[in-house]
């Protein structure tokens, strides 16, 4: 291999899965996100963390293709998007309102499949494979989704996301609507994904503690109109783990970094704006 | 109207109580068959009553009417009535489904649509069926026509307002996800529009199930067309009260048909639906 | 300001634009109309303004009103009562069950010959065939809504000590009143239906007798008339109506926009 070689594998991973440049947007009168840039490499783990209610479902949306933005631009793999990108995959938060009720758990990940054209059977044993991956490979599965516990409806939607082989997943607070014990299994589920499958994922969420645990590099939004308070290099490491990696020293001080980042912005733009 | 979910066996008490007791508290004569027979007969007692104590003949005994029932059932009238009333409401009640729910959905969807009609709509569905009634007449005469007229006049609002009510219900987290996973407009459709739609339209159509056979019978009663209805106005223009008794009895026999036809079409269209769920 | 002012125009615009454009359509179609059944809609409008918007007119439509009043009135009155009883008690109502669905399915109007051969033809026997029919929304809509009543509102009631009437008044009617209501407008829709039908016979007058005394001395633009005044009546008593439910529900018309409201 050739220097040049080298250099063009380079660019490549260095060229972002996801960019947002100077992003804005206001509904009316209220201003909801200002200026927000950032970028998400090939392969990375982002996270997203700011309060309730800052702006981050907008920005969400606005990342996602499926609104524009008042300001600034959205691209995917250097090229700008007007709505939502093929290689894009989007993990709802509430898994109740985004599965369908009247399909069974393997129609509903085979579902964009076949959409794209794919036949019956193929779908279906793509659908299993994803449902395999996410751990639920001994479910039934043509129960009915609201027939599962929350946990594991939650899996379902990840294993659509995962059969529709994206390459970059969005997780709009994905385990909001799960009990902690669950939260935990599935933020492990998805950091194995994301190492195993060498997935790019950009997860939003409100708990710092998730964001510092699950992410190599956190977004923390604060302030209104929401913008970026800081890109947060956390360097802890491909293997994580619930207890050993909470108890670190570097966890704590990232914990508080970023707790001070959002909360500290904040009561600065209070008076500010 | 009523949404009853799916319940237990009747006679089941709630799950808390341990099996011992439930052996000890419920006998046969508690049972829920048994409570539901009895109600039946104390119903039956009290029209024996209402017989004995008004002026005889102006209310048949159960008995009477029963036994009239009987009798006709071997004649060919009743019959001939039965398929006739049927059949108007069948006509009627697929000519409403087949133009009302495609034009609800279509008012449904679109916010202009369901703005411009909106007043239209509510003018003209206030318009009490019955009125037609005289206009069919005279545009037919005592026949089917002049039925159909009057029944789908009131059998197709309910449809048109449920079924646009229903395509605005489509949860917006669902359409979000069809664009992101590039579903397209066919299986948009078929695969998460119209699932969708179908338990709003069903509550509709079941409701327009029973103004169909209500204005059904309407239209033969007052227009004189043959049916049921007919049957009735002329048993008691003849003072045949316990003919008119047995065929009014004929009409609630049909009303209870058309209540199991719906019955059974919601619970196969939606197996998946919560109100059919187990009840948490 | 002006942005109000503009917003009414485009809504009354796009309301009115169907119905006028219908209306227009009816008036200059039936102009010449040489049609015995379908005469001109100026002449409909005239007999309707001699008809309808007279002392006559008010005159026939008193007995009707009075029907209709009395009859959803007290249907009202037996369909929550009853209902409330019902819902609260589980085991009654389903051994009821059997029997209501069996009344519930004889359509309203196979009672008239009945309710003549019974009590005549007089306005008490309207009164009661329309109470009759336009119970049944009421009664099964009450007890769906009371028996849909939060059971944690209700563990909330008693461990404040709160009795069984006061927990019907403050906590399970007003938790059930979106369902009643709903089941309520079902009813003035039948009770219209069935009082017209009821008006048909004897001759108590009313706008039911009125329409078909016009059919049969072949008065057409009367009857067209006639039809038109149930229309606005029916329309008139809905509009009412929906004001009536607006205030009296105006917490769940909130509620119901905050449920399907904006995300976070």
């Amino acid at each position: 291999m050739t220097s040049f070689g080298s250099e063009q594998i380079m660019t490549q991973i260095a060229t972002a899965a996801l960019e947002a440049a100077a992003l804005g947007h206001h509904y009316g009168p209220l201003h909801v996100l200002r200026d927000v840039t950032f970028d998400v490499r090939g392969g990375e783990f982002v996270c997203i963390v700011g309060p309730s209610g800052v702006g981050k479902t907008t920005l969400l949306r606005c990342l996602s293709g499926l609104q524009r933005p008042s300001a600034g631009a959205v691209s995917f793999h250097g090229a700008q998007v007007a709505g939502p990108p093929r290689e894009l995959a989007l993990v709802f938060q509430d898994y109740s309102r985004s599965l369908l009720p009247w399909a069974s758990v393997v129609d509903n990940v085979a579902l964009p499949l076949r959409a794209a054209g794919m036949r019956k059977r193929a779908a279906a044993e793509a659908a299993k494979a994803a449902l395999h991956e996410v751990g639920l490979g001994r479910a039934d599965p043509s129960a009915y989704p609201w027939q599962l516990s929350g946990g594991m409806q939650q899996r379902v939607a990840i294993a659509r996301a995962l059969a529709y082989q994206p390459s970059i997943v969005l997780m709009d607070e994905p385990f909001a609507s799960v009990d902690a014990q669950t939260r935990a299994d599935l933020e492990d589920l998805v950091r194995r994904l994301q190492v195993d499958l060498g997935l790019t994922v950009l997860l939003v969420t409100h708990d710092i503690d998730e964001a510092v645990y699950l992410s190599d590099r956190i977004v923390a939004l604060a302030g209104s109109p929401a913008g970026v308070a800081e890109i947060v290099e956390v360097g802890l490491g491909s293997a994580r783990d619930q207890l050993d990696t909470k108890l670190l020293p570097r966890f704590a001080e990232l914990r508080a970094y970023v707790y001070r980042l959002i909360r500290g912005a904040r009561a600065d733009q209070a008076t500010g704006n | 109207m009523s949404t009853n979910a799916v319940s237990g066996p009747p006679g089941t008490t709630s799950p808390a109580v341990p099996p011992g007791d439930q052996q000890q508290a419920a006998g046969w004569y508690s049972s829920m068959p048994v409570r539901q027979a009895a109600v039946i007969v104390l119903a039956g007692a009290l029209w024996w009553y209402l017989a004995t104590v008004t002026p005889p003949d102006s209310v048949p005994s159960p008995a009477r009417t029963f036994g009239e029932l009987a009798t006709l059932l071997g004649t060919d009238a009743v019959w001939t009535a039965v398929a006739q009333t049927a059949t108007t409401w069948l006509i009627g009640i697929a000519a409403c489904i087949t133009v009302g729910v495609p034009l609800g959905l279509l008012i449904g969807s679109s916010r202009r649509a369901t703005d411009s009609t909106r007043l239209t709509i509510d003018f003209v569905r206030n318009i009490p069926p019955v009125a037609l009634v005289p206009v069919g007449l005279l545009l037919w005469g005592p026949t089917r026509n002049m039925v159909l007229l009057l029944v789908i006049s009131g059998t197709i609002w309910p449809i048109v307002i449920q079924s646009s009510y229903a395509a605005r219900q489509t949860e917006p987290q669902l359409r979000d996800f069809a664009l992101v996973f590039q579903l397209g407009r066919r299986w948009w459709l078929t695969h998460i529009f119209l699932p969708g739609v179908t338990p709003f339209v069903m509550t509709g159509l079941r409701v327009a199930a029973t103004i169909c056979l209500l204005l059904t019978v309407t239209g033969e009663l007052f227009g004189g067309a043959p049916g049921v209805g007919t049957q009735i106005q002329n048993a008691q223009v003849g003072n045949d009260n316990p003919q008119m008794y047995a065929y009014v009895v004929v009409a609630a026999l049909l009303g209870l048909l058309v209540n199991s036809l719906i019955w059974a079409a919601q619970r196969r269209l939606l197996k998946w639906h919560p109100s059919f769920r187990r009840r948490a | 300001m002006m942005r109000t002012a503009r917003r009414w125009l485009y809504v009354s615009a796009i309301e009115l634009w169907l119905p006028v454009l219908l209306a227009a359509a009816w008036w200059f179609a039936s102009r010449d109309s040489a049609s015995a059944y379908f005469p001109a809609l100026r002449d409909i409008l005239t007999s309707f303004r001699l008809d309808w918007l007279s002392s006559a007119g008010a005159q026939n439509l008193r007995p009707s009103l009075t029907v209709l009043a009395a009859g959803f009135g007290s249907a009202v009155v037996v369909g929550v009562a009853v209902g409330a009883v019902l819902g609260l008690n589980r085991g009654f109502e389903r051994a009821t069950r059997p029997l209501l669905e069996l009344l519930r399915a004889v359509p309203g109007v196979a009672l008239l010959p009945v309710f003549i051969a019974l009590i005549g033809i007089g306005t008490d026997m309207k009164i009661l065939l329309v109470a009759s029919g336009a119970v049944w929304p009421i009664l099964l809509n009450t007890i769906d809504g009371v028996r849909s009543t939060e059971p944690l509102l209700i563990d909330m009631a008693v461990s404040y000590g709160m009795g069984g009437g006061r927990r019907l008044r403050s906590i399970i009617l007003p938790a059930a009143a979106p369902q009643i209501f709903a089941g309520a407008r079902t009813a003035l829709a039948i009770s219209v239906i069935i009082m017209v039908v009821g008006e048909t016979v004897g001759a108590q007058g009313g706008i039911g007798y009125f329409l078909l005394a016009a059919q049969r001395s072949f008065q057409i633009t009367d009857m067209w008339a006639t039809i038109i005044a149930l229309g606005v009546l029916g329309y008139l008593l809905n509009l009412l109506f929906r004001l009536i439910e607006a205030v009296v529900l105006r917490w769940h018309r909130l509620y119901q926009a905050r449920l399907g409201g904006p995300r976070r």
